[in-house]
């Protein structure tokens, strides 16, 4: 129990995965109390449970590889291949935003307030799943090469995560498919369907999680300034 | 005197950041309504614009009320003023949230939003980058507050602040959405808005305890998480 107590304290790492499966059991219980509402068909928010879960796999991914000590060698192999997988699940966290649409597609439903906080509640938590992920990762990064590829990292982390939302709403392809046939789905991206922008839309996403993921960052630091001020 | 200046900015490089990376966000939606301005010749969200104009200030409140705190006699004189302004204008900044109500009511006012011809993408990341930068103005400004607390009557106190501020605003939200006040009412004309809020107290709705729990504890998780991602941080430098 003191071990545990002790662990606690000082593993921030836990009290996040902690509060993020608290926040995942919420939004279930949302979508759970949303459909006995409305059990009407129409109005089917099934799909988010999924969506959720996906975001998940990149968080346990991120986790597990950087609390690891494993030996020098055999992490070196393990190293590349979980950063590929990590990089392939890695939009999942990020694409629980764009079903914000879904409130326009289901705008006739008879409690929009619900709906609104319904889906917020599955975008912050999956949108935080994919911060904290990646700072895991940038952390291992870092630490294999030095800071200015731990940056480089998260910047072509949310490029390649924008895109795999792009990918995922348009071309509506998963992160499996990537693994069997990833030549189709480049053709998808390099000539896009009439009426579809993809390098506005990857440019405005990749622009905004850059932006969270300082503005995190930075205000980590600042707490970190008030704690060995006092 | 440049180098005074440099010395200052060292030291709050990273408040001075948050400010920068806020101001930035915010010239970014900016942009984005002034171009779903220009492409569809409608004023769609632009009310978005002000809205969040006014989660700015609870934020400059908080940043003022910070750095005058460090003298003890302002403090005491000038700082409960502040705190009451700021906590009359913070549910502002988590108010942006509600604003992706928006995206459903498209349709039933077409006219008015005329969401024919702007893609329902553009219209969803513009909402996103709005309510995230609010929520996030929101955040850093409680935090600011909770600072002054903690410094004033311990860290219990603080977190009490944190919880209850996430209480109240989450009403304030309420309040803003259905009955349709805002902060400066209750300056401009206290009675009309005290009887106002009775009616609503005194036959409080469903809805109204649904909106306001769902709100609050969405804020403290949000604020929870960040607040623990910094601490994560923390213990990487300290390792290393």
């Amino acid at each position: 129990m003191k071990f545990l107590s002790r662990y606690l304290n000082n593993e921030s790492g836990l009290k996040i995965f902690g509060l993020l499966a608290a926040a995942t059991v919420f939004c279930l219980i949302l979508v759970n109390i949303r459909m006995a509402e409305n059990g009407n068909s129409r109005y089917n928010y099934w799909f988010l449970i999924r969506n959720i879960s996906l975001a998940w796999i990149p968080f346990l991914l991120a986790f597990v590889t950087y609390h690891l000590a494993l030996p020098r060698k055999i992490s070196l192999t393990i190293l590349p291949i979980n950063i590929f997988f990590w990089l392939i699940f890695f939009p999942n966290a990020l694409y629980l935003l764009t079903d914000f649409q879904h409130l326009r597609l289901y705008s006739d439903s008879p409690s929009l307030w619900f709906d609104v906080i319904l889906v917020t509640w599955f975008a912050w938590t999956g949108v935080l799943l994919g911060i904290v992920s990646l700072y895991w990762m940038q952390e291992i990064v870092s630490r294999e090469f030095n800071r200015n590829a731990g940056w480089f990292f998260v910047v072509c982390g949310n490029l390649l995560g924008s895109t795999g939302i792009y990918l995922g709403r348009f071309v509506r392809v998963n992160s499996w498919d990537f693994l069997i046939h990833p030549v189709g789905i480049m053709k998808d991206l390099i000539v896009p369907q009439p009426g579809e922008h993809p390098v506005e839309y990857i440019t405005l996403y990749t622009l905004f999680f850059t932006f969270m993921y300082i503005t995190f960052y930075v205000f980590g630091n600042l707490l970190q300034k008030q704690t060995t001020q006092k | 005197m440049l180098k005074k200046l440099n010395v200052i900015m060292i030291q709050h490089k990273y408040k001075a950041g948050i400010f920068i990376l806020l101001t930035a966000a915010s010239v970014v939606c900016f942009i984005l309504v002034l171009a779903r301005i220009a492409y569809s010749n409608t004023y769609g969200y632009l009310g978005l614009v002000w809205n969040l104009f006014l989660a700015w200030i609870p934020f400059v409140l908080a940043y003022l009320a910070y750095i005058l705190s460090w003298r003890r006699l302002l403090m005491v004189l000038v700082i409960p003023t502040f705190a009451i302004l700021w906590l009359i204008f913070f549910p502002n900044a988590p108010y942006i949230l509600t604003d992706l109500q928006h995206l459903g009511q498209a349709s039933t006012n077409a006219s008015l939003w005329s969401s024919a011809n702007v893609p329902l993408w553009y219209d969803v990341i513009l909402l996103v980058w709005f309510s995230w930068t609010g929520m996030l103005l929101g955040i850093v400004s409680l935090n600011l507050m909770q600072e002054i607390i903690r410094r004033e009557f311990g860290r219990w106190f603080g977190w009490l602040f944190v919880f209850s501020v996430a209480g109240l605003s989450s009403a304030g939200i309420y309040v803003g959405r259905f009955i349709r006040l805002n902060s400066w009412d209750m300056l401009q004309d206290p009675t009309h808005t005290a009887s106002n809020l009775w009616d609503w107290l005194s036959d409080p709705s469903l809805r109204s305890f649904g909106f306001i729990g769902l709100y609050t504890l969405f804020f403290i998780f949000v604020y929870l998480t960040i607040y623990a991602f910094g601490h994560l941080q923390q213990e990487q430098t300290g390792k290393s």
